[in-house]
């Protein structure tokens, strides 16, 4: 792996917004207080995070644009053992939390983080091994094109079958 | 606590959530294809502003590794996400072995052998004529090794494109070779997204991407 690649796009990607995230919380609960904070803060926040995947995905479809309307089928072709390979993953790992007994909370992101693939660091590396041109760096891209799609597709299963789960303790004793 | 008790007032903020996300969740998938739909025919009508947009970006070595607008949309993405996690419960998870265990043995010891023989079977044997058996790929010599031209190269084999030293590969190895890439590198920070839409627990998903990506680190 070119760890420099990476370690550049966990810091961007990761680090930033956490240590925003972290600063900016201690600092409006410290002078709003947890209360405003809960209500009216994160109440503006809610939608931002589907806007900005949105936004993100006209970005990345009108980048690639020309690549899938020049080469559709191959994109077809390149996507289809991918998404198998996504689906399969994801279930295996979504059996097996529940084999292991864990909660939903903590089953969904575990069978998720297996299936999701960390498109950025696989076109740098494809780019860099065989270059911008070639075939592999184009099936790094059609692995980007097909995350945000099939992953809110496994995203939506996870809250469809969120019962076959032991129930999360807290929220489940509120209820009663 | 006031006029509720703190049980009356998590049941009211889970009911007043499901209903908040509602419009856009329920719609979510039409709102996915419009804007993919949407992004196809801006990067058609007016390719200059996508090529524009492409080339703002962070490069190593000569790739593009991180794209400024997608960044500045995934910062976007993520700052809800952290912003809302108590990081008490980040230690918490810390302690949680099994999910984290799962994700390290899925990542490393499953995904990369069923990535390759899905990829093998779908590209190099059901799709081969789609593709065409005979289309060639050109791809850059491997690193630190010179061959003369007409030398082969495991499948390849050398020739002279443009005054340039290339590797002429059948394309579907081509295409397994980016597909293989994609399965040894797991877990996008994406994945807080998804882990958040799904209703999951956002500590432990930072700590599980966090591990996954110091282990790729590491490899």
């Amino acid at each position: 792996m070119p760890w420099q690649a990476l370690l550049l796009s966990i810091a961007i990607y990761v680090a930033l917004p956490l240590v925003a995230g972290y600063l900016s919380r201690k600092w409006i609960i410290a002078t709003k207080g947890r209360q405003w904070f809960e209500e009216k803060f994160l109440h503006v926040l809610t939608p931002v995070t589907i806007i900005a995947l949105l936004i993100t995905l006209v970005l990345l479809f009108s980048l690639k644009g020309e690549v899938i309307l020049s080469k559709p089928l191959r994109i077809l072709w390149i996507a289809i053992p991918l998404f198998i390979q996504t689906n399969l993953i994801f279930w295996l790992g979504y059996g097996s939390a529940k084999l292991l007994k864990l909660n939903y909370k903590d089953a969904a992101p575990a069978a998720m983080i297996g299936a999701s693939n960390h498109f950025e660091v696989a076109i740098a590396t494809s780019t860099m091994l065989f270059g911008l041109s070639s075939g592999a760096a184009l099936a790094t891209v059609v692995g980007v094109l097909i995350e945000v799609p099939v992953m809110l597709m496994l995203v939506k299963i996870c809250l469809r079958t969120q019962k076959w789960f032991k129930p999360d303790t807290e929220i489940e004793q509120a209820r009663n | 606590m006031g006029p509720f008790s703190k049980k009356e007032v998590l049941i009211m903020a889970i009911e007043e959530k499901t209903r908040k996300l509602g419009i856009f969740e329920r719609y979510l998938t039409l709102w996915v294809v419009l804007c993919i739909i949407a992004g196809i025919t801006l990067g058609k009508i007016a390719p200059q502003v996508a090529r524009f947009l492409d080339g703002m970006a962070i490069y190593v070595n000569g790739a593009p590794v991180v794209s400024i607008p997608i960044a500045l949309c995934l910062f976007f993405m993520m700052y809800p996400i952290m912003v809302k996690i108590d990081f008490a419960e980040v230690l918490k998870a810390g302690k949680s072995i099994k999910p984290v265990g799962l994700t390290l043995f899925v990542n490393w010891a499953i995904k990369p052998f069923t990535m390759y023989a899905i990829a093998l079977l779908f590209l190099g044997v059901l799709f081969r004529t789609f593709i065409g058996a005979e289309a060639v790929d050109y791809v850059k010599m491997p690193f630190g090794l010179d061959l003369p031209v007409g030398a082969t190269h495991g499948a390849g084999q050398v020739v002279l494109i443009n005054g340039d030293k290339m590797l002429q590969v059948p394309l579907w190895r081509s295409y397994l070779a980016g597909c293989i890439l994609l399965g040894i590198a797991p877990c996008t920070a994406m994945v807080l997204v998804w882990g958040y839409l799904a209703k999951g627990n956002n500590g432990l998903t930072l700590v599980m991407v966090a591990i996954n990506s110091l282990t790729m680190l590491l490899l």
